[in-house]
């Protein structure tokens, strides 16, 4: 840096600025003399000036850009332009007028904000006019020019249109229903050529619906519209929309991909506004929150009962078809705008429509496809709902609209709240399980802090002691989440707050006591709370669901039966709400997948994991980082010797999106090499497999840390394998490494990895034995036993079974036979527990039992087991040469 | 904008002492933020609804846990939100270069994916906040300009009115000031320039 002033710095630099460049080099040969450093300071500001090293976070940040308009009144190539008419997502528009005057005196002329022009921008934009001119349809805006201004910003030249919003030229000629479907059927026509040019337009709404004198359509501003390209993965979200959220569809607002089907829902909320005067939701618009609740969960009321006295008219096909173009999913609503401009001329000539409202037949059958229920259990649930819902709907409807718009202030009331607490206990990137205590926990504490602070404002204090205490359950602090919300359940008694907030509560406050007392404390206060659930919100309700899910999972040791009974319900309730909530149904899904996974039930969380998939894909796409987690979860119940191959394509694909979207060096790309390297060891392909897990490896040094447990685990499997292959000395070294990280995150205050450790010191074991170090292994074996003996869970990890079996295999080779022979049957038992669906696996056990048994002298059982299970071990390519040797020399001493 | 009036009258009325109005304000400033957070995370990636809203959270429990704030109208709040936005980020892009989390060996929760800034961008984020401190030792009133047009996102009017200076000085001191720090990023992170970029 030179030694000048900021303001030396700033006058020098803006003189610069000011000097045509050609006289720049001698202004500052001038302006410095001979100060060189200072020279280059301002020489390295002119060039970052001009853009040379625009940074990457500031398109993200400085949204935007300068607020300069330098640009009204100049002439950009033919065109003067007159006033700013709009701003896009894309760019500004200005009415611009032609100096030559030619075909088209008046002109649209649309520049590309300049903050955009850097994540390829202008590259989409060439594209968009590219697009536009192929675009030729009477009734859509024409592209009539493009260029580049002197400065390099593309722009567009399209036609004027003099014209009004389609709703308020039917409004204000008061148009007849049949002509206003009239003009529905021309736009949708409209729309659909676009479509059959592989052209969304996205942004489709009144203002770009407009109506000439002469009565024509036109449709404006395909200023967002992509090519629907299958390898093009982005998902562009125009944030703009929030701005006009009464059009936006679901997937819009929650910046899921965006298809045809997008403008499908947008013609619906046309064809609403046609049939109505009204738009279909009453987009609630207190809060980000609030809209995206709005558009995502509410139903529109059908457009018969919005205007009564066009009942006859609406009531039956016209609503239908409305409510089908509007439904939540994509997937469901009609296959094209061509369908649905179909649909409504078959309304208009008396033919059949197409549309079906969903029967609860249909949705019946739907559950039982799915899910393949016990059919009795399920009709017996499903009948109840429906008789319940039977109930409801003849005696109370008025009732239930008035408790669901309690419910609706409810959730207004506690949207901040609900949206923090999912965050933080979910979604939140700055939530690691392990991650960062400092700012974490000083995070917390500033939390904890100022609910503290709030006694004077005791509802205040409650609403912000809850978001504490899920923050406390997201990080494990359970006596501190206990503490809060018996805080919280006194406080609300107290207060003599509504039964539904004090029943959330006491529901929290049992999961709560299951943190901290285990299940069987806190199982009757679960049964208590679901029993509330029900009485309060009847038999469907949704957080009956949730109540049902969480009794079900702490019932899963004790009453397997009883579990799985409230699991159907949770699943059936979840599977009503499927209109309005697939993306929480699906979430239920991967719950469960996971929760089976943790029980080693391979084949059941696959089930739920595709299930899973199922309802994402249709909603998220294939490219959503959501959708690719739940395939790699999938992929991870993929372990049998046939499902290998299919496992490896999986994850090879996974690798592939996941690089895409998330980028080449995400950590969720780390998770995918490590698990595909397991997957090539299993299939006796370690050179593969080392590979994988060196690119696992690269990635977790520099994403979890150097010295991270995660960079550890990948570690300890690089020197497992390179012991299986052979290379005893080398896999040494790597668990020297290991010991080197350990003692580093020791050194940092870290609690220990009591798992991790133990496997990692097994290993390192097994490998110094086989590189000639007995001493050195036996010594680091009498590390592992008492840590996995006292500390290490059993059967909820394939880990133990590891440490085990090669506890056996030093004990065996060190001639202890009896003590080899316990430690091998305890390693095929947590073996059996765990990967009992894998053969080669159970066979490697089984093999090492029997070498046990022939050593103690129980030779008749020991070649019983040698018979069935000693090919197949030997031949499954992941034993280490010891294992090996111990294995031939059992089945050599025993004789046929 | 409604909301923007409401904001105003809240946090009168929060000044003059009316506890409730801090409720209120905590509502209004949540919604403030998270607006302020979308276009912040403006980008054309994978979605990024959910990063916007990690984002706004943490803006919002650092300025909770503040429980006072000095704001009169919605320039201040957005000027205080600034350096609470700034902190923010710096904070996660820390966090994110050496994250910990659990390896392959346990299943991901669903909503675990969601990247809220590229290993790239969070190294420019760092780069940026050094480059930053080193600006405002050169000279504090530019650093504050940059704070409020960038995390902020304010006009160059705005941070005029804030800061109590001519536009006129705003836009001189930003123009300025970016290629300064612009300049600082790409020494710090050994960027080569990059002659495509407009």
């Amino acid at each position: 840096m030179s030694n000048l002033t900021w303001s030396q710095l700033g006058e020098l630099f803006h003189a610069a600025l000011a000097t045509p460049v050609s006289e720049r080099a001698a202004f500052l040969d001038a302006a410095c003399g001979g100060d060189d450093a200072a020279r280059r300071e301002i020489e390295a500001m002119l060039d970052a000036h001009e853009g040379s090293s625009r940074l990457h976070v500031e398109d993200r940040l400085l949204s935007g850009g300068d607020p300069v308009d330098p640009l009204l009144g100049r002439t950009i190539g033919a065109y003067r332009l007159v006033s700013l008419i709009g701003r896009g997502g894309m760019g500004d528009v200005y009415l611009a007028e032609r100096d030559d005057a030619q075909y088209e005196r008046r002109v649209a002329f649309k520049l590309i904000r300049p903050g955009l022009a850097r994540r390829g921008a202008t590259e989409r934009f060439l594209r968009e006019r590219q697009i536009l001119a192929q675009l030729e349809h009477p009734n859509i805006a024409m592209l009539l020019d493009g260029g580049m201004t002197d400065d390099g910003h593309p722009y567009l030249v399209m036609q004027y249109v003099d014209g009004e919003p389609i709703t308020e030229w039917v409004r204000r000629r008061k148009l007849p229903l049949r002509a206003r479907l009239e003009l529905f059927c021309t736009v949708c026509e409209t729309v659909q050529a676009a479509h059959n040019n592989l052209v969304v337009h996205r942004d489709l709404k009144p203002a770009n619906i407009l109506v000439t004198e002469g009565g024509e359509i036109r449709l404006l501003d395909f200023g967002i519209a992509k090519l629907l390209d299958e390898t093009d993965t982005d998902t562009t979200m125009a944030l703009d929309r929030l701005l006009t959220p009464a059009h936006a569809a679901p997937e819009q607002v929650m910046g899921r991909p965006v298809t045809t089907a997008t403008d499908v829902y947008s013609l619906g909320v046309l064809l609403y506004e046609l049939l109505t005067d009204e738009r279909p939701l009453d987009v609630d618009q207190s809060s980000a929150t609030a809209i995206e609740r709005s558009i995502c969960e509410a139903v529109p009321e059908p457009p018969s009962r919005r205007r009564p006295e066009r009942r006859r008219a609406l009531r039956g096909e016209l609503d239908t078809i409305v409510l089908t173009a509007l439904r939540k999913e994509p997937g469901r609503r009609y296959q094209s705008a061509r369908e649905l401009g179909e649909d409504v001329a078959n309304h208009l000539h008396g033919r059949p429509v197409r549309a079906q409202g969903d029967s609860l037949l249909y949705r019946t059958r739907k559950t039982l496809a799915r899910h393949r229920l016990a059919v009795t259990a399920a009709a017996a649930f499903l009948a109840m709902v429906a008789v319940s819902m039977g109930v409801v709907t003849q005696q109370s409807r008025q009732r239930l609209v008035e408790r669901d718009r309690a419910l609706a202030e409810q959730a207004r009331a506690d949207a901040v709240i609900g949206v923090l607490s999912d965050l933080l206990t979910g979604s939140n990137p700055l939530n690691h399980p392990e991650g960062e205590a400092l700012t974490q926990d000083s995070f917390i504490g500033m939390l904890a802090g100022a609910v503290d602070g709030l006694d004077d404002q005791p509802q205040v204090q409650a609403r912000l002691r809850e978001l504490l205490a899920s923050v406390y359950a997201a990080h494990g602090r359970n006596q501190e989440w206990l503490a809060a919300m018996a805080a919280l359940v006194a406080y609300h008694e107290q207060a003599g707050s509504d039964s539904l907030t004090l029943a959330r509560v006491r529901h929290n406050r049992a999961l709560a006591t299951v943190a901290v007392h285990g299940a069987e404390t806190a199982v009757p206060l679960l049964q208590e709370s679901l029993a509330r659930h029900r009485a309060l919100l009847g038999p469907v309700h949704r957080d009956v669901g949730v109540a049902a899910t969480d009794l079900a999972r702490n019932l899963a040791l004790d009453d397997p039966e009883a579990a799985a009974d409230l699991m159907q319900e949770a699943l059936a309730i979840a599977e009503v709400h499927s209109d309005v909530d697939s993306l929480a149904m699906a979430r239920v899904f991967n719950g469960l997948g996971n929760l089976a996974m943790t029980h080693g039930d391979a084949d059941v969380a696959r089930g739920h994991y595709e299930t899973c998939l199922e309802l994402l894909e249709p909603f998220l796409g294939e490219a959503n980082p959501n959708t690719m987690t739940v395939q790699f979860n999938l992929a991870r119940t993929l372990r049998r010797p046939d499902q290998r191959a299919r496992a490896e394509s999986v994850l090879r694909r996974n690798i592939e999106r996941r690089q895409q979207v998330l980028g080449r060096r995400n950590l969720h790309v780390a998770y995918s090499w490590e698990a595909l390297g397991g997957v090539l060891v299993m299939q006796g392909r370690p050179e593969e497999a080392l590979a994988a897990f060196a690119s696992a490896l690269d990635i977790q040094r520099e994403a979890s840390g150097e010295h991270a447990a995660p960079t550890s685990y990948v570690l300890v499997k690089i020197g497992s394998v390179l012991t299986v292959m052979g290379r005893p000395a080398e896999a040494v070294d790597r668990f020297a490494e290991v010991r080197a990280m350990e003692a580093a995150r020791m050194a940092e205050g870290q609690s220990p990895d009591t798992l991790l450790e133990a496997f990692g010191h097994a290993l390192e074991a097994l490998a110094r034995h086989e590189a000639g170090d007995r001493r050195g292994a036996l010594a680091v074996l009498d590390e592992v036993t008492p840590v996995l003996e006292t500390t290490v869970p059993r059967g909820r990890s394939w880990i133990p079974a590891e440490v085990a079996t090669v506890q056996a295999t030093l004990l065996l080779a060190e001639g202890q036979a009896a003590p080899a022979l316990a430690a091998a049957r305890r390693a095929l038992a947590d073996r059996l527990t765990y990967q009992g669906d894998l053969p080669t696996m159970v066979g490697r056990n089984q093999a090492l039992v029997a070498a046990a048994l022939a050593a103690t002298g129980q030779e008749d059982q020991a070649r019983a087991l040698l018979a069935e299970f000693g090919d197949a071990a030997l031949a499954c390519g992941y034993l280490t040469p010891l294992q090996r040797r111990l294995v031939l020399t059992a089945r050599d001493d025993l004789g046929p | 904008m409604p909301a923007e009036e409401n904001l105003t009258i809240w946090l009168g009325k929060m000044s003059a002492g009316d506890d409730a109005a801090l409720d209120h304000v905590m509502r209004l400033l949540y919604d403030e933020i998270r607006l302020m957070a979308r276009q912040r995370l403006r980008d054309e990636r994978a979605d990024h609804t959910l990063a916007a809203t990690a984002l706004v959270n943490e803006v919002y429990l650092k300025l909770a846990a503040q429980r006072r704030i000095d704001a009169a109208d919605r320039i201040q709040f957005l000027g205080v939100a600034a350096v609470t936005m700034r902190r923010v980020l710096v904070d996660y892009a820390r966090t994110r270069t050496r994250a910990k989390r659990g390896g392959g060996e346990r299943p991901v929760p669903l909503e675990d994916a969601e990247p809220f800034l590229s290993v790239e961008e969070c190294d420019e984020i760092l780069a940026l906040d050094a480059a930053m401190e080193r600006l405002a030792a050169l000279d504090e009133r530019a650093a504050r300009v940059v704070e409020q047009r960038f995390y902020a996102g304010l006009s160059v009017e705005e941070t005029a009115q804030l800061l109590g200076v001519s536009t006129k000085t705003v836009q001189r001191e930003w123009v300025a000031a970016r290629a300064w720090l612009r300049k600082e990023v790409a020494r710090e992170l050994g960027v080569a320039p990059d002659p495509g970029a407009p």
